[in-house]
């Protein structure tokens, strides 16, 4: 890790109970700033630069990445969180909360004595026996659109206000649904997110089907077109030959009209073809006829297809000729010859919508699509931003649960019984490796206590109550109403299995490393995907 | 206005190959209308040169023409757009804002640059990464539904405010003249704005123009002028590239001004080849060729010369990785550009004929480069019997430039300009490449390419320089500049290149405010040939042999760019300078 080196040129030197302060100030300066995050009564934060742009957000991993980190403690600890992110898209806050708190815990041994490497000894130990608790814990279960829904409103209540969020929630849900197919992996990159900046409310809609940022470039075009056949094309309709452009092909100015004109006859042929297949498709049913192109249609092309009542849009973006053929049907064309029906894609409806110099044409209503479309709206390119990070998050959320076939109780729950079983697990552990252990355990507390703390209840208060029920033999987590315990799975709060996997690895990894000073230096972002 | 037409006279060719010099028929031209350029400008120094280049544009649209012609079409770099009128623009008109009604709501008719505009996070210092207001849709002022929308979170919230940059005087008065323009007052007469180079230190502290709010492209995992992080390798500019919603908005926003064009032409690019955003300009390039592959791709690849670095070590780094980045970027991006210019300014530091500019100062080094860079492009943005960009690049090519290497030339304070009485006279006494003295004159901004000796083919812009002159005494100021035995072609224009703050006038050497032109003549040149691409050639690789690649080569290594990469790029390039040196014939 030179470039930890590089940033960093003096971590060698400074003595290692100096470093192992360095490490613990800064581990716990990035808790402080990130506490107030968690859950879902949590502090939104609003970044404003100097020249006035906005940044909403609540997200452990985007404040990290806002703030510019110059520490290079803080910055390995940040990594951990990316890594975190890039994983499971969930759980960045509580990455950096833990690895505060799992120092602040070995600290207090280590103060009195207990070497580093005992520590981490124990941290390793702790880590074998937490996943093996998680494995316990997990919910196996069917994932019905019921679970779904719970898994996906846990997510984004996390992120936007209450009745929003359950907007979204349905959502995004039903987009993943819709684009599901048996035995099949899902794609999330079939989830096309499109925003649109229009002075109304914030708001989320599934487009069966896709949008486009662009229109039909001809006044006499259609603007909408019912049962609409779909033809993708990657031909240039465009008058662009540049050696005619470039002067030296020819001797006379005569012989430079010959050949302009031989150019454009040679566009114009292409788009005859069009048109001529565009009738024999359509011939006298009130069916729609609309191309879709990669390339470039040049005016005078334009004219002749609107004439011929064809709604054509040029320079489509390459990541939409796929979706279209997986949202449409149809295949893309290369050449205007022989083209047969087979090749046509079809959509319920087709229509414009402009929004101040913007277009949008929407290809909708597709039937059994494999992509599909969200439309988030908002009044202002922050609020669609934070809007767009959280149906992410909430996709994500969604994804990892079909996938897992499984869920973790959230609120919690989790925490709090991990950390009682933790707690019995280290009076079996012979010798003072079980500190290390002890103070995994009591590490995780730190997520209920922060959770009942931002909803504005004693954290004390709200841990006797939660553990009294759990040696009881219930699963309880932190009633936000109430700062008493409440049984997750009747609320319907489930975080995910991978989630919390990936917590446990990367935050014994980090915590452990930054115990071991010397090995700071040598601590890899590849060794923090578990 | 028959002067006006022999002034406005196309190109020609003047040379012992002589070819058919086409003047298009009305046919010709209906079917050629419009011809787009969308401007890519990769860094901060790029920004710059961008910066006075919008600057020169805006200024153009005011310039008084002598012959009250409009001779630049600014269609080809600018796009007419719309917005809305917000609050407080009750009335305005600055230049690139034309009001169309004066109520809230209001539709208002925009003109900005088809243009985007890479940086580092950190580096618009007062401006909005959605340019300075013009759109209000887009003003980040929370509106009242997201307020609302705010509201009805059930935690708390918590503004965290970064503290406010102070504005640059001179941003300060346009602002101040262009609210005193809404309230309906006079514009203030004031004195020519003289900014000290010392306290322009971003080149939003000199724009002038409006940008449409998707120009900017902001990266965010750099940090501008970051000691912890400097954005200093060319791979740090493939891994911006590697996050797929940096992609996205990149490719979207490209997408919107390009979609619109019914005749796109081309692309100029102007990008900063010494530091990651040659790896940035590579990646970006490769998406455009892909998607607009047959549109001419005219980049100008700059290397600012560095001053700032009190400390030896970091002037000695900065030097080395800006070797290896540049070796990296012209290898990579001449592969897909149509052609590729390598412009530097460290011959500012010589005291060129007709300039005196500073150049540790990148608002004055790259106020020359922007008038080069407006007056090479000129000849494509002519309102009339213009030629076109593919043309003066076949020109190029056809001089062998076969790995679409060229040189840039000029001669920013000609000592005369040319009249029709005696013109033979004038002719005599007049610098051109061909006299032995042409140093005097002449300045090339390409580094290890001379403005001695012979060349393949050259395609000159004269600007201001004629004063009245035929038809075919045009003809014979151009063959003055034409360098024998070469295919050479020039182009003509009254309207020089414009003068107004925030341009650093003193770059032109002109003293005191008071002796400022409204305009200034410039004569430029881009040449191609085996000599031009071999001296560019060398000199990248002499840099290279110069740097100590393995001081660096874990830190390259650790973003992607490994020790074969660079031996491969620098094998490409020598095979450039290999091929160009063959003579080819035409
Ligand atoms: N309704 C709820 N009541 C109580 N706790 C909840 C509820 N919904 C979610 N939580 C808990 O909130 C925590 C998640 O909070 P949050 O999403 O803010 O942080 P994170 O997932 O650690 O980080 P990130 O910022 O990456 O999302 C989890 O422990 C989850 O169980
Ligand atoms: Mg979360």
């Amino acid at each position: 890790m030179s470039s930890i080196k590089t940033l960093n040129p003096k971590a060698e030197v400074a003595r290692a109970s100096q470093a192992l302060l360095v490490n613990i100030t800064a581990a716990q300066g990035l808790q402080e700033v990130l506490k107030s995050n968690l859950g879902p009564k949590g502090t939104m934060k609003m970044l404003v630069s100097g020249s006035g742009d906005i940044k909403i957000t609540k997200d452990g991993n985007v404040l990290l990445h806002e703030m510019q980190i110059q520490h290079p403690t803080a910055s390995l600890i940040a990594r951990a969180s990316t890594a975190q992110d890039d994983v499971t898209g969930d759980g960045t806050t509580s990455t950096v909360l833990l690895i505060g708190e799992l120092l602040k815990q070995a600290n207090r041994y280590m103060s009195e004595g207990l070497h580093a490497r005992i520590i981490n000894e124990g941290f390793e130990i702790a880590k074998k026996k937490a996943l093996q608790v998680l494995e316990d814990l997990k919910v196996s279960k069917d994932m019905d659109r019921d679970t779904l829904v719970q898994v996906a409103r846990t997510s984004l209540r996390t992120k936007v206000p209450l009745d929003l969020a359950d907007r979204l929630t349905e959502v995004i849900v039903d987009s993943l649904l819709t684009i599901q197919r048996p035995e099949r992996p899902l794609d999330l990159f079939m989830v096309e997110i499109m925003e649109m900046k229009q002075k109304a409310d914030v708001d989320a809609t599934l487009v069966k089907g896709l949008v486009l940022d662009h229109g039909g470039r001809h006044p006499d075009m259609p603007k909408r077109v019912e049962d609409a056949y779909i033809l993708t094309l990657n031909v240039s309709l465009e008058y662009e030959k540049s050696e005619i452009n470039s002067g030296f092909f020819y001797s006379s100015a005569a012989e430079r009209d010959k050949m302009v004109a031989a150019e454009r006859k040679f566009v114009d042929d292409k788009v005859r073809k069009l048109i001529e297949f565009k009738n024999s498709v359509v011939g006298s049913s009130n069916k729609g006829f609309v191309i879709i192109n990669q390339k470039g249609i040049d005016p005078l092309s334009l004219d002749m297809l609107a004439k011929a009542n064809i709604l054509a849009l040029r320079r489509a973006k390459r990541r939409n000729m796929e979706r279209l053929g997986l949202a449409c049907g149809g295949s893309a064309m290369n050449t205007v010859d022989e083209l047969t029906p087979e090749v046509l894609g079809w959509a319920g409806v087709v229509y414009e919508q402009s929004i101040g110099e913007e277009k949008f044409t929407f290809v909708e209503n597709c039937k059994s699509p494999l992509s599909v479309t969200l439309l988030l709206q908002g009044p202002a390119a922050y609020s669609i931003t934070q809007l767009k990070d959280a149906v992410r998050d909430g996709l994500r959320a969604v994804k990892n649960a079909i996938e897992d076939k499984a869920v973790i109780p959230g609120a919690g729950a989790f925490e709090v019984a991990l950390s009682s079983e933790l707690q019995r697990f280290a009076l079996t552990i012979k010798g003072r490796a079980r500190l290390g252990v002890q103070a995994f355990a009591d590490a995780f507390l730190i997520i209920p206590k922060v959770l009942a703390q931002n909803a504005g209840f004693d954290p004390q208060d709200t841990m006797v109550t939660l553990q009294e029920e759990h040696q009881a033999g219930h699963i309880s987590g932190v009633d936000l109403a109430t700062g008493l315990a409440l049984n997750p799975a009747d609320e319907g709060i489930w975080d995910n299995y991978r989630v919390k996997r990936q917590l446990i690895h990367s935050c014994s990894v980090i915590a452990g490393n930054l115990v071991l000073v010397d090995e700071i230096l040598r601590a890899g972002r590849s060794s923090l995907k578990g | 206005m028959n002067r006006s037409l022999a002034i406005t006279l196309p190109y020609a060719v003047c040379t012992c190959h002589s070819l058919f010099v086409p003047s298009y028929s009305s046919t010709a031209r209906l079917t050629m209308s419009t011809r787009e350029v969308i401007t890519l400008q990769f860094g901060h120094y790029a920004n710059f040169v961008g910066t006075h280049f919008w600057n020169a544009q805006q200024a153009q649209f005011t310039l008084p023409s002598p012959n009250a012609v409009q001779h630049v079409d600014h269609d080809v770099l600018f796009r007419s757009g719309q917005t809305r009128a917000s609050d407080d623009e009750a009335s305005a008109s600055s230049g690139s804002l034309l009001l169309s009604g004066n109520q809230t709501g209001a539709v208002i008719s925009t003109y900005t640059p088809r243009l985007l505009a890479f940086d580092l996070k950190g580096s618009l210092s007062t401006m909005s990464k959605v340019g300075a207001g013009l759109y209000s849709e887009y003003s980040e002022r929370p509106s009242t539904s997201s307020a609302d929308q705010q509201a009805a979170w059930a935690g708390n919230i918590q503004r965290i405010e970064q503290s406010t940059a102070q504005k640059h005087p001179f941003m300060a008065e346009l602002d101040a003249d262009y609210h005193a323009a809404i309230a309906g007052r006079p514009r203030p007469q004031r004195e020519r704005f003289v900014l000290d180079y010392q306290n322009v230190r971003f080149w939003s502290d000199v724009c002038v123009m409006h940008l449409h709010p998707r120009s900017v492209q902001l990266t965010s995992k750099f940090v501008h002028h970051s000691s912890i992080e400097p954005f200093d390798l060319y791979g740090h500019g493939s891994s911006v590239w590697a996050d797929p919603d940096f992609q996205d908005k990149v490719e979207t926003d490209l997408h919107f001004f390009a979609e619109e064009c019914d005749s796109l032409h081309g692309f100029h690019i102007l990008a900063d080849v010494a530091s990651g955003f040659g790896g940035l300009t590579e990646s970006v390039l490769s998406l455009v060729a892909d998607e607009y592959g047959s549109k001419s791709r005219l980049v100008f690849g700059l290397s600012p010369y560095c001053h700032n670095y009190s400390d030896d070590l970091q002037q000695e780094t900065y030097r080395a990785k800006s070797a290896i980045n540049n070796v990296l970027s012209t290898a990579a991006i001449s592969e897909l550009a149509s052609c590729y210019v390598p412009v530097s300014d460290s011959i500012l530091n010589f005291s060129p004929p007709g300039l005196n500019a500073r150049a540790n100062s990148w608002y004055h080094s790259s106020a020359v480069v922007a008038s080069l860079i407006d007056t090479v492009t000129l000849p494509y943005r002519l309102t009339k019997q213009h030629t076109s960009i593919h043309h003066i690049l076949s020109v190029l090519a056809l001089g062998g430039a076969r790995g679409g290497l060229a040189g840039l030339a000029a001669a920013t304070r000609y000592p005369r300009t040319f009249s029709p009485e005696n013109l033979d006279k004038q002719l005599e006494s007049a610098p051109s490449y061909r006299s032995s003295d042409v140093e005097a004159a002449f300045t090339s901004f390409t580094p290890g390419v001379s403005v001695k000796g012979d060349i393949r083919s050259q395609f000159t812009t004269l600007r201001g320089i004629l004063k009245g002159l035929s038809g075919e005494q045009t003809q014979e100021v151009f063959s003055h500049f034409a360098v024998a035995g070469s295919l050479s072609q020039a182009c003509d224009t009254s309207s020089a290149f414009p003068l107004e703050a925030p341009f650093p006038c003193s770059v032109f050497g002109y003293a005191s405010a008071s002796e400022i032109p409204t305009s200034h003549p410039v004569i430029a040149s881009l040449r191609s040939g085996g000599r031009v691409s071999s001296g560019a050639v060398n000199h990248a690789v002499k840099a290279l042999r110069d740097a100590s690649y393995a001081t660096y080569a874990h830190e390259y290594d650790n973003c992607g760019v490994s020790r074969d990469d660079l031996t491969e790029a620098r094998e490409s390039l020598l095979n450039l300078r290999d091929t160009d040196s063959d003579d080819v014939d035409f």
